[in-house]
């Protein structure tokens, strides 16, 4: 008579097992979804401008997904491959390929910092979705390249350069200010609205891993 | 099946793989051909180009549309162009005399340079099926960390949608629909059975997954086998054509 | 001497997360190569977790402890990987919403071929001979969301089938769906038997199990009671298995109940009790009305109108919608509870015609997937949910509604889980919670959608019973469902949609 246990526990493996990728997917669809929702509604609102409170926006609404997913996985790569995953899709819509760069780049920043408590301690996380969150401006670092094609466009017409300048030069650096805070401040509210979902649902029903 | 009849089968199959660039009429290219030409988009973007280029490769791009069997899309973007190139004309040529208009230019420009990419990718989502895209991401050598969780949200955005109209479905039936006066709790009320039935969801999947092989280590093949075709090159030199004009012209 | 594929040797399993005590407890068993056993008991008796161990996925995946030896050809569970029984074993699970792992079909069916290396070619003339062997050609290169229940089930045997392996475990496969599915899946599993599979099934529902099932294993708390061949099992009194948990092997008697039902004319109450809700020329439906679909004369992709008979809902009845799927039922069942608009036609309410917003406020669903309904942290605040939402009211009307609470609460055996999170209960208490919250808001109108589906006699019973309470209160009750046991014993009346 034999008997046989489960294998070792996943605690002490850190690599990325098939339920830990098949969890990231589905949750990187509902982050997808959330960032779509936010891209309509801030065009839709404000014009292509409003695309400039895409990130905050997003940071505001994903916080329960990602702090969800982070308590299912708790392993490194979860959120580095959710980022990954939206600059993939997002450049195969059509976004520039500078989306891929900052996609990939600060979500992999905040998931090493996240790691550093394993996942557990609560300002980690928070600070760990902030720097994730600016994984979505990279759709709207055009809108300040655009800003030079508009001016070139007018240069070549032969429009005053000076008029020109003043002009645009407020809507330059103001508006970059203002996208960085406005991205601060919705991905710490998110990551509140997120961290207490968890504990007042889904740690209590029991759904946390 | 006896072996004689299962090779033929095999053969068969070669054969229709082979004959399938057309297929019930619409014209079938190469999913990397499709991100080439996202790949040139990109290009045309960052070089700023002329007018006339981005014109010639807006056109290019919404082939695989118009060719495809999603003529309507590809209807609909051109129209869109066509609009944003009459606001920029206009905003250039009618400045002087309504300054207000830069806004609007601005935002026509900006719009303008994306679009190309827009329309590039709409070819290729729209045009693609979801697992030929999934091959030629494997053919690009992709990690399977990668792939993995792609082919699961291809698999699983779809659902979203239906699972929303039943959550407010539900939330209209109690009466606890207002969202402008209680808007944190009314995202709360969406987004937690969202995500309890994405946590369900992922564990059957995991344990179908499982039982279909999904943890298996070796060499996994694909279904598709995606080859360039005649169709295929000639699509990709169409494609690389605005670039040439970019530079050939000044 | 035909070999044995299946062996399950003096096992005994429990769970790693049980709170009570083995799953299994000394199961010893024995499939030959080409047999159809059917495993067969109550809820939570235990042949689920065999057909666990029979795929592997018991218990490597779902963490336990297992004593005793089982056996699928040449794999142990426990010392082999389930990566290796993926060859060996094809399973098939109840959920069809939650099984496929592709969107597309075709990508499904290629899915287990590709994982483990096969020739591309060979894979699509694996997925040609598939489909055209199961008469399932029209089901290939399609979007699965889109498919139905049965479809979708069909495609997951198909999909079982692809690496020809030795044995299918399936785990009760037909909770979900309607008739004509379940007989569509039945010819499958006749097709895969007659090829000399070995087939061995999970399932409390009996009836499409006759003439397919070789042996009939009987469980009951863990442990096997009784192992029955085909003849001796249908020669078991029908008591006898009801008692056991198990539905009806025979389903004739309750299909002629529901004809007489369907047939019976309306009984001269009227008068005192008048209609609750009542249509007059209604015509139900979607899609396909927008100024493009005008002008070019052409309906949407996905526009559906159904006409649906002049009815009359009342109170204290408990209706049955009957029929099959994608006839109208569900579409009817959100029109009058003013979920969605109806083409044409009227709703009268209490005798007055009624929008969409007020039918809305009259009724309540119970949706198949109560999960989607549920949105507190606790179960009393779940049902004080739309009170407090309201809000603007003083302290005494607060208390009084707390009281009313916790009396619905009490009715229906919640109170001790009254501050329990909602998620955390179980499925039929899932269930009474729904109800609860209907019985709270005052609704006069409860629409319950496929409340039993997956579930054994004694839970249908218990579901009916309840529903009967309902309708003692003065509730209407109105149930979408297949289950032909449910609507012979608890329906007063049945529409029937086709």
């Amino acid at each position: 008579m034999s008997t046989a246990q489960t294998p070792a526990t996943s605690l002490e493996n850190k690599r990325l097992t098939v339920s830990d990728l098949i969890t990231i997917g589905v949750f990187s669809a509902l982050y997808f979804t959330i960032v779509g929702v936010c891209a309509l509604a801030s065009m839709a609102i404000f014009g292509v401008v409003g695309n400039l409170l895409l990130p905050a926006l997003a940071a505001l609404l994903s916080g329960p997904v990602f702090m969800l997913m982070v308590a299912r996985v708790h392993r490194f790569g979860a959120i580095t491959i959710m980022g990954t995953i939206l600059a993939l899709f997002l450049f195969i819509s059509g976004h520039f390929a500078i989306s891929l760069i900052t996609g990939i780049v600060f979500p992999l920043i905040g998931d090493a910092v996240a790691r550093i408590s394993a996942y557990r301690n609560r300002l980690t996380l928070i600070c760990g979705y902030v720097i994730f969150s600016f994984g979505c401006t990279g759709p709207i670092l055009p809108l300040w390249m655009m800003k030079d094609a508009y001016i070139a466009n007018l240069g070549r017409k032969g429009k005053d350069s000076a008029y020109i300048n003043t002009l645009f030069s407020a809507v330059n650096t103001t508006s970059l200010v203002i996208v960085l805070i406005a991205t601060v401040v919705g991905a710490v509210l998110g990551a509140l609205f997120g961290l207490r979902l968890m504990r007042r649902h889904f740690a209590k029903a029991g759904v946390l891993a | 099946m006896s072996d004689a009849a299962a090779n033929a089968a095999v053969l068969r199959a070669q054969e229709q793989h082979t004959a399938a660039t057309v297929a019930r009429g619409r014209l079938v290219i190469d999913p990397r051909v499709k991100l080439c030409a996202l790949v040139v988009a990109n290009l045309m973007m960052f070089l700023h180009v002329s007018p006339m280029v981005q014109t010639v490769g807006v056109l290019i791009f919404a082939l695989p549309m118009l060719l495809g069997g999603k003529a309507l899309t590809a209807a609909h973007m051109l129209g869109f162009y066509a609009i944003l190139r009459a606001v920029d004309w206009a905003s250039v040529t009618f400045a002087g005399s309504a300054p207000w208009l830069h806004f609007f230019g601005a935002s026509a420009t900006g719009l303008l340079l994306m679009l190309p990419c827009i329309v590039a990718g709409m070819s290729a989502f729209c045009t693609t099926r979801p697992g030929d895209l999934v091959a030629a991401l494997r053919r690009l050598r992709l990690p399977n960390a990668i792939i993995i969780p792609a082919i699961v949200l291809l698999r699983f955005f779809p659902t979203i949608a239906h699972d929303y109209r039943m959550i407010r479905s539900s939330m209209k039936l109690r009466g606890i629909c207002g969202f402008w006066r209680h808007p944190m709790r009314s995202l709360e009320y969406v987004l937690v059975p969202l995500l309890m039935n994405a946590a369900n969801v992922a564990r059957d999947l995991t344990v179908s997954a499982l039982t279909k092989g999904m943890g298996l280590q070796g060499n996994r093949s694909s279904a598709s086998e995606l080859r360039m075709r005649a169709a295929d090159w000639f699509a990709l030199a169409l494609i690389c054509a605005p670039m040439l004009l970019h530079i050939l012209l000044p | 001497m035909t070999d044995i594929v299946c062996e399950l040797s003096d096992c005994t399993f429990r769970y790693a997360d049980a709170e009570s005590g083995a799953a299994l407890r000394n199961a010893t068993l024995r499939v030959r190569a080409g047999e159809v056993v059917v495993l067969t008991g109550r809820s939570g008796c235990g042949k689920t977790t065999v057909t666990r161990m029979l795929n592997g996925l018991a218990p490597e995946h779902f963490a336990g402890q297992l004593d005793g030896r089982a056996r699928t050809a040449d794999c142990i569970a426990g010392d082999t990987s389930v990566n290796n029984y993926v060859t060996r074993v094809g399973s098939v699970f109840q959920n069809p919403k939650t099984q496929y792992f592709h969107a597309n079909s075709s990508d499904e069916l290629a899915f287990p071929c590709e994982n483990v290396g096969m020739e591309p070619a060979q894979i699509r003339a694996r997925i040609s001979e598939r489909l055209r062997e199961f008469d399932i050609e029209h089901l290939r290169d399609r979007s699965i969301i889109q498919l139905s229940g049965g479809q979708q089930q069909q495609l997951a045997v198909a999909a079982a089938t692809m690496l020809d392996p030795r044995a299918f475990v399936l785990d009760e496969p037909t909770g979900n769906l309607d008739a004509d599915a379940i007989e569509r899946l039945r010819t499958m599993l006749m097709q895969l038997k007659c090829a000399g599979n070995t087939i061995v099934i999970a399932e409390h529902r009996l009836a499409w199990c006759a003439g397919l099932a070789d042996r009939y294993v009987l469980f009951d708390d863990g442990q096997i009671i009784g192992e029955y061949s085909a003849r001796e099992f249908a020669a078991l009194p029908a008591q006898q298995l009801r008692d056991q948990g198990l539905r009806s092997r025979d389903l004739s008697e309750q299909q002629q109940r529901i004809k007489r039902i369907i047939a019976q004319a309306e009984s001269a109450e009227t008068i005192e009790n008048p209609a609750l809700l009542s249509t007059k020329n209604l015509v139900v439906g979607y899609g396909g009305r927008g100024l493009l679909a005008h002008i070019t004369h052409r309906r949407a992709k996905n526009a559906f109108a159904r006409e649906v008979p002049d009815a009359e809902l009342r109170g204290g009845r408990i209706i049955g919608l009957m029929g099959c799927n994608g006839a109208g039922k569900s579409t009817f069942a959100r029109t009058i509870c003013g979920l969605g608009k109806p083409l044409s036609g009227e709703i009268l309410l209490d005798g007055k015609l009624a929008k969409p917003a007020k039918l809305a406020n009259n009724a309540a669903m119970v949706m198949q997937d109560v999960n989607y309904q549920l949105f507190a942290d606790s179960v009393r605040e779940e049902v004080m949910l739309e009170t407090e939402m309201r809000g603007g009211a003083d302290a005494a009307d607060m208390c009084s509604a707390r009281e009313r609470c916790d009396e619905i609460l009490r009715e229906l055996d919640l109170l001790e889980f009254a501050d329990r999170h909602p998620m955390s209960l179980s499925g039929g208490q899932k269930q009474r919670l729904a109800i609860a919250t209907a019985l709270m808001a005052r609704k006069q109108l409860v629409v319950l959608d496929e409340p039993t589906s997956g579930l054994d006699y004694t839970h249908m019973m218990q579901v009916g019973e309840l529903l009967r309470r309902l309708a003692d209160r003065g509730v209407c009750v109105l149930v979408i469902t297949h289950d032909e046991e449910l609507a012979a014993h608890f329906c007063d009346r049945i529409l029937r949609f086709d």
